[in-house]
């Protein structure tokens, strides 16, 4: 150590401008660094004007004015964007305000209250939400994002989420996401990722608009606008980046996976309460008809099971898909609760 | 910094929010800094659109990157001294590079130094400045402004690390003889002392 302040007892101004630590002192200034150099001040008086005098320079080059374009940052991207030829529309939420809703700090603030009972505390920290078979329901995040739950899903999450952390939720069952830019003053420092956990996968995104269902043993993620990356770590695991307009396939037992292009308005449209029923076997839907709105049903007339149909058909209840099928397939169906059995008529 | 690494993966990935992101985080700083080799404004925007046109249409070629701003600085030197017409040669022949201009404009905001003769002292190292080389005086602006390493300095001005070393000793060697005022103050305080 006084080996190290001794090596000051030869130093000229030129001598401190090019020492690392002082440089780094003089432009960034902290309270353990400043009693480091007050005690070489202390030691070697004589040498006050040559440190004072590379503190100067070293300021006088540190706080040069920043020159600023003539046009401006936003006309500037206008500028590039046509020379790119990126004729999508900047998503208005882009710049949405974030707003850290009260009750969620409360929710922080009993975390460290329940410290010392940390599995406990994960349980009363945690928000929940779940729909009943059939049920839609549209749910608000901390973060302003919009998430979209069809019947027969869960999602839960944290409260309070903080910006300097990731914000993620886990998800059972089919969401639609709709997530929100968080637009803060340094948003290039803050962790500003969105993920989901679904299935043994981990989906992020950057504000965005995308589909995920996890039904049987299949995840099938659609992306509508922005940017996605789906990841599996552990054996057989792979990452794979989609674009709008992808639909993502994994089968969780064949551990395989796939992608198609696909019209991405029918994989959202039961938002819609519509059922874009192209490309669907009629087992799929008495499928949907299980998974989403809760019935149990037995196909008697299995000749059935790959016919495909087309059109799109309201689905605010499972009743109004069950209307059509009849009317398609010219199908009895007998019932006992929630138990339907199709037969051929 | 982790989240960087994430904007620029889902920016090379195609996501156009990480691509903004990337633009409205460094467009003003690249633009301080082409300012100092040129003051043809219209000039150091053209190249900026060029530099971001490129980093767009060649973003699938891109890999990870350990520093953003390293490489959009580095980048960006090279689109906006082509421009300059100062073509940079490959490896060893960098001598037509060496007479780009490079200009330092100090700062006048002399309330936020405190020094009774920060006056005095800014005119000398205006004087220091303008006697090196505009390679010395880059890389006086790297290391004092941009506060960049010296593996980063290496990177943007291309340069080999023993080279970025010689030329930073160099252009701390030729201030050596500025310093001068030091003797002057000192023999001004003993003066000041003695009576």
């Amino acid at each position: 150590m006084s080996e190290q302040v001794n090596a000051y007892s030869a130093y000229d101004s030129v001598a401190f401008f090019n020492d690392d630590r002082y440089i780094r002192y003089i432009l960034h200034p902290d309270a353990d660094e400043g009693a480091y150099w007050e005690s070489v001040a202390a030691q070697y008086p004589d040498k006050a004007i040559a440190m004072e005098e590379a503190r100067v320079w070293m300021l006088l080059l540190n706080k040069q004015e920043k020159q600023t374009p003539v046009t401006g940052r936003e006309e500037a991207w206008q500028q590039l964007t046509r020379r790119i030829g990126m004729d999508r529309q900047q998503n208005e939420d882009y710049f949405a305000p974030v707003k850290r809703v009260a009750a969620w700090v409360s929710g922080v603030a009993a975390m460290f209250v329940l410290f010392w009972v940390m599995s406990e505390w994960m349980q009363h920290g945690e928000q929940r939400y779940h729909t009943d078979f059939g049920k839609v329901t549209k749910i608000e995040l901390p973060d302003e994002s919009e998430v979209t739950l069809n019947g027969n899903s869960v999602i839960h999450y944290t409260r309070g989420w903080k910006s300097s952390r990731p914000r993620e939720l886990w998800l059972q069952g089919e969401a639609f996401f709709h997530v929100k830019h968080v637009a803060v003053k340094n948003r290039w420092q803050q962790a500003d990722s969105f993920r989901v956990h679904i299935s043994g996968l981990n989906v992020t995104v950057t504000g965005t608009k995308f589909n995920i269902k996890s039904r049987r043993s299949e995840v099938e993620i659609t992306l509508l606008e922005g940017g996605l990356r789906v990841e599996k770590t552990g054996d057989s695991g792979f990452v794979k980046w989609l674009h709008p307009g992808d639909v993502f396939l994994y089968d969780s037992v064949r551990q395989s996976t796939r992608s198609i292009t696909s019209n991405v308005q029918s994989k959202s449209a039961w938002t819609r309460h519509e059922l874009d029923l192209d490309g669907y076997t009629l087992e799929e839907i008495l499928q949907i008809l299980e998974d989403t709105y809760g019935y149990e049903i037995t196909l008697r007339s299995p000749q059935l099971a790959d016919k495909k149909l087309t059109g799109t058909i309201p689905s605010s209840s499972g009743e109004d898909i069950l209307f059509v099928i009849q009317k398609v397939f010219n199908v009895s169906i007998s019932r006992q609760g929630n138990r339907l059995i199709i037969t051929k008529t | 910094m982790q989240n960087e690494k994430n904007t620029w993966d889902f920016f090379r990935h195609g996501d156009e929010s990480s691509f903004r992101l990337i633009f409205d985080h460094f467009y003003d700083q690249l633009y301080n800094y082409g300012h100092k080799f040129t003051t043809d404004n219209f000039l150091i925007e053209e190249a900026l659109q060029d530099l971001f046109v490129k980093l767009w249409k060649n973003k699938n070629n891109l890999g990870e990157t350990g520093s953003v701003k390293n490489y959009l600085y580095k980048a960006f030197r090279r689109v906006l001294l082509r421009k300059l017409d100062y073509k940079p040669r490959i490896h060893l022949f960098s001598s037509v590079e060496e007479n780009v201009p490079f200009t330092i404009e100090l700062g006048h905001e002399d309330s936020l130094i405190h020094h009774e003769h920060v006056y005095e002292m800014r005119q000398k190292l205006e004087k220091a400045l303008a006697s090196l080389s505009p390679r010395q005086r880059e890389i006086i602006h790297l290391k004092y402004y941009e506060e960049l390493e010296y593996e980063e300095i290496a990177a943007v001005m291309q340069l080999s690390l023993s080279s970025t070393y010689k030329l930073l000793y160099r252009a701390v060697d030729a201030l050596k003889g500025w310093f001068t005022l030091t003797e002057w103050i000192g023999i001004m305080y003993l003066l000041a002392i003695k009576k």
